[in-house]
């Protein structure tokens, strides 16, 4: 074997010409291959940790009130970013997503663009991606400038917008919004930096800080639009599917309850106040002894049970006054309602048990959120919260959404939901898969062009292969003749024509994988200004290249394991010669 | 002694009218409310073409014209766009809380939701929405909680002004000034402010014509106080009161009218 090895090495010395103009172009091969890999990787990279990242997260939460009119608010925030925190591993940062399209309005010209907010904490700014994404952008003014107070309402804008807007750096914008409920909203901001636009995607947008953001659009600190999830490094996008699911799981609803004081003429007395929907009174679910069940057209109309009714001396027609702690702010919140019926229940959640239609129940329950009892609470206090399930009684804090895997699906479910006639709220867990399919789409479509355009360059030097080692045969048959006539196995000619197309390929190959490095440094040297839609693939106004141990190595043995296999049948050919005929052999 | 006598005597048999009178005050703006909720109310079908004019600083003026049919009693309405050439044939179906918008082109129909535009105008669903002045909206009170109420003239008509501010939280303005027509309860001139207090619109409603003794509104003008220059004009002609076939609101009357 040695021998059969050594003598590979010399004989590829023998044709250097030849042997330089195929191990180039076998190089050539793998400079393209690594390099069309790692600009299709640095793409994905770009799309996958970089765009989606900033417009749709790798998984966002969500939480839309009143169906049709889809009031998307996450009341309890902390109370997901803990199931978040506690269950999925990988998270790299949960972001709260605040955005708003505004009405701005300049110096005599005005312009629709999106507000986006993010937090400006020390933390935040000292971050390497923080500076990453401002620094290197900023034209003019200070980034630290957001945080000023002397300044009203400070702002970012990119730089195309001075023009559009008329305006310049410290000038004051004027804004139009709508608050989360509906109601129109003004401010006026300060600009305090200008970026350079990469793309004309971001260059419609205006940034502040999250909380002013928040403030204008309505939202209480411990609320938010929805929680943006990105992972580490994402390499296999498929992974966040199946985190998806786990925190959708995760997230199933317990049944929503109000555990507070409720009076009457007499006295005050501990009671919990559920939600009910229309159906159960439809179905006659609740053992109605006297009134009626609280109407879904009428506000402050509630049902009480009769133990609890007598407790009260209380009966049909009587008012009532019903109050509990607000989880957040604790202030006490108090709601006055008429009783319409009184009641008796099998497996009671608690003997002092007050029922209201589910639309009035929610109303309160959302604005001002009730506390949370432990379980050692709910035991002290004697209260059983049924779980949610098909059957039950009581309505939950939220329903789920069940998971898509396609934005069609999305789409689908998000319709059939605003059909529905539930005012109370709807958790939806989504992925990129879903909210950023198109982004997705292009990537796999640029991976497949990629690919394909390699593959065929690749066959193109696979045939230069073929047709060089027929030559080469060809030329050295008398050689091959020899050779067999002193004594050498038709195996062992085969293993040397195949150990010479090894080394070929081997030198060629760690050749090529230099060039490849060296290309993508020169490649990514260059700054490319455009502002068309191909700048979504750049960073930082450059092409931006992605190498992978593991898909440089694939390449490696792949190439090799082609060129030998490719050499396999003609050197089995050349072994086949009989030596009285290759020795005959002329040209 | 004998006159401080008469001031309390005279301070006492006042008293009950001055409270009379300021439990008159106290109630009177949302009395006009009420009226004005009346007013308001369409007991009966209604059709009417109506023209927008919207003039925008930066885009021109631009004429949108449709045709509505509304019946109240059920909830429901529809429009449909004649003009420009770009929406004709589009539509908007309204069946109790159910809002659809219809392409043409697509021959698709669309759920909208209260947020979206009418015919690429400043006009939301929402805005179509049967809600009462009087759930809405309460009076500005003073310190002593007595709703404030002035009398004055707008051009040559005596009218109530006062100020609305909103008690439920999905209304588009969070404040309202109001100057109402002391004589019959019309809504003459509406300032409308944004949550920070801000002005953003003024509504002028000129013209009113009466059908079958109630009034209806033929000409509207929307200013836009945050974009100076911005003006819409809405005006109804053609008004009918007849009962509408029940037909009409449906997706398949839309779809064969814009065909």
């Amino acid at each position: 074997m040695k021998l059969i090895l050594s003598l590979g090495l010399r004989n590829l010395l023998r044709n250097k010409r030849r042997n330089i103009l195929l191990g180039t172009a076998i190089a050539f091969g793998m400079t393209i291959l690594i390099t069309a890999n790692s600009f299709s990787r640095g793409i994905s990279d770009i799309l996958l940790n970089k765009m989606i990242v900033y417009m749709t997260g790798h998984m966002d939460v969500s939480l839309h009130e009143k169906s049709k009119h889809q009031l998307s608010i996450i009341r309890d925030k902390e109370k997901v970013i803990k199931a978040v925190k506690e269950n999925i591993d990988g998270v790299k940062e949960i972001v709260e997503n605040v955005f708003t399209f505004a009405r701005v309005v300049g110096n005599k010209k005005s312009e629709n663009m999106v507000l986006v907010g993010f937090k400006t904490d020390e933390k935040e700014m000292s971050s390497e991606e923080f500076k990453d994404f401002f620094e290197t952008k900023l034209i003019q003014g200070d980034i630290k400038d957001i945080n000023n107070k002397e300044y009203e309402n400070p702002v970012i804008v990119y730089s195309d917008k001075l023009d559009s807007l008329n305006v310049k750096l410290y000038d004051l914008l004027k804004v139009r919004v709508t608050t989360i409920y509906g109601q129109v909203q003004t401010a006026r901001l300060t600009i305090v930096a200008v970026l350079k636009s990469d793309n004309m995607f971001m260059s419609n947008t205006l940034m502040m800080n999250l909380d002013v953001l928040k403030n204008l659009r309505g939202f209480k600190p411990h609320e938010t639009g929805s929680l943006q999830i990105n992972f580490e490094n994402i390499k296999n996008p498929a992974s966040v599917i199946k985190k998806a699911d786990k925190l959708h799981e995760i997230l199933k609803p317990n049944t929503a309850y109000i555990w507070g004081e409720t009076g009457g003429l007499a006295k005050k007395i501990n009671s919990l106040t559920m939600g009910v929907s229309e159906n159960i009174f439809e179905e006659k679910k609740i053992n109605l002894i006297s009134g009626r069940y609280p109407s879904s057209k009428e506000e402050g109309e509630c049902m009480i049970e009769k133990t609890f009714a007598e407790k009260l001396k209380i009966k049909t027609g009587s008012k009532i006054k019903n109050q509990y702690i607000a989880k957040f702010d604790k202030k006490q919140i108090s709601n006055d309602y008429t009783i319409t019926g009184i009641f008796t229940l099998e497996n009671m959640p608690h003997q002092n048990l007050v029922l209201l239609h589910e639309n009035d129940f929610y109303k309160t329950y959302f604005r001002n959120m009730p506390e949370i009892l432990s379980e050692n609470e709910l035991k002290k206090e004697n209260i059983f919260i049924p779980p949610v399930q098909d059957t039950a009684l009581f309505s939950p804090e939220y329903k789920l959404l069940e998971r898509s895997s396609t934005t069609e699906n999305l789409q689908k479910k998000i319709r059939a939901m605003q059909r529905t006639k539930w005012i109370g709220a709807w958790l939806d867990v989504r992925t990129m898969f879903e909210s950023a399919s198109a982004v997705l789409e292009l990537e796999s479509a640029l991976n497949l062009i990629t690919f394909f355009a390699v593959m065929i360059l690749f066959f193109i030097i696979l045939i230069g292969v073929i047709n060089t080692l027929r030559m080469t045969i060809r030329e050295r048959t008398r050689e091959i003749g020899t050779i067999r006539a002193v004594g050498m196995q038709k195996k062992e000619v085969r293993n040397l024509f195949l150990a010479e197309t090894f080394f070929l390929s081997f030198f060629s190959c760690l050749f090529g994988i230099v060039s490849a490095f060296i290309l993508m440094h020169i490649l990514s040297l260059i700054t490319i200004e455009t502002d068309s839609v191909l700048s979504m693939l750049l960073y930082k106004k450059r092409l931006y290249f992605l190498p992978a141990f593991g898909s440089i190595l694939n390449f490696f043995f792949l190439i090799i394991g082609i060129a030998v296999m490719t050499a396999f049948f003609p050197a089995r050919r050349a072994a086949n010669l009989s030596a009285a005929n290759a020795l005959r052999h002329y040209e | 002694m004998k006159s401080k006598k008469k001031k309390y005597l005279l301070i006492l048999t006042l008293l009950p009218f001055a409270v009379l009178f300021s439990a008159e005050k106290k109630t009177k703006v949302t009395e006009i409310m009420k009226q004005m909720d009346i007013m308001m109310r369409q007991d009966s079908d209604i059709s009417a073409k109506v023209v927008l004019t919207q003039k925008k600083i930066s885009q021109g003026v631009k004429v949108y014209e449709s045709f509505y049919f509304r019946s109240d009693k059920t909830d429901e309405y529809l429009i449909v766009s004649l003009a420009p050439e770009t929406e004709k044939g589009n539509g908007y179906l309204r069946v109790g809380d159910n809002f659809w918008m219809y392409r043409r082109n697509t021959r698709t129909f669309q759920h909208i939701s209260r947020d979206e535009s009418i015919m690429g105008t400043d006009t939301r669903a929402g805005d179509f929405e049967k809600r009462k002045l009087i759930d809405l909206y309460e009076p500005m009170k003073d310190k002593n909680g007595n709703e404030i109420i002035e009398e004055e003239m707008l051009g040559k008509k005596a009218v109530y002004k006062f100020t609305l501010t909103a008690k439920v939280n999905d209304v588009t303005y969070p404040k309202q000034i109001y100057w109402v027509q002391r004589d019959n309860y019309l809504q003459l001139k509406v300032q409308s402010f944004s949550l920070s207090g801000t002005l953003m619109q003024t509504a002028y409603f000129p013209k009113y014509t009466q059908i079958q003794g109630r009034y209806v509104m033929l000409q509207g003008i929307f200013v836009d106080e945050f974009e100076k220059g911005n003006k819409t004009i809405v005006e109804l002609s053609g008004i009918s009161l007849k009962k509408l076939d029940p037909k009409i609101f449906t997706k398949a009357y839309l779809e064969n009218l814009s065909k």
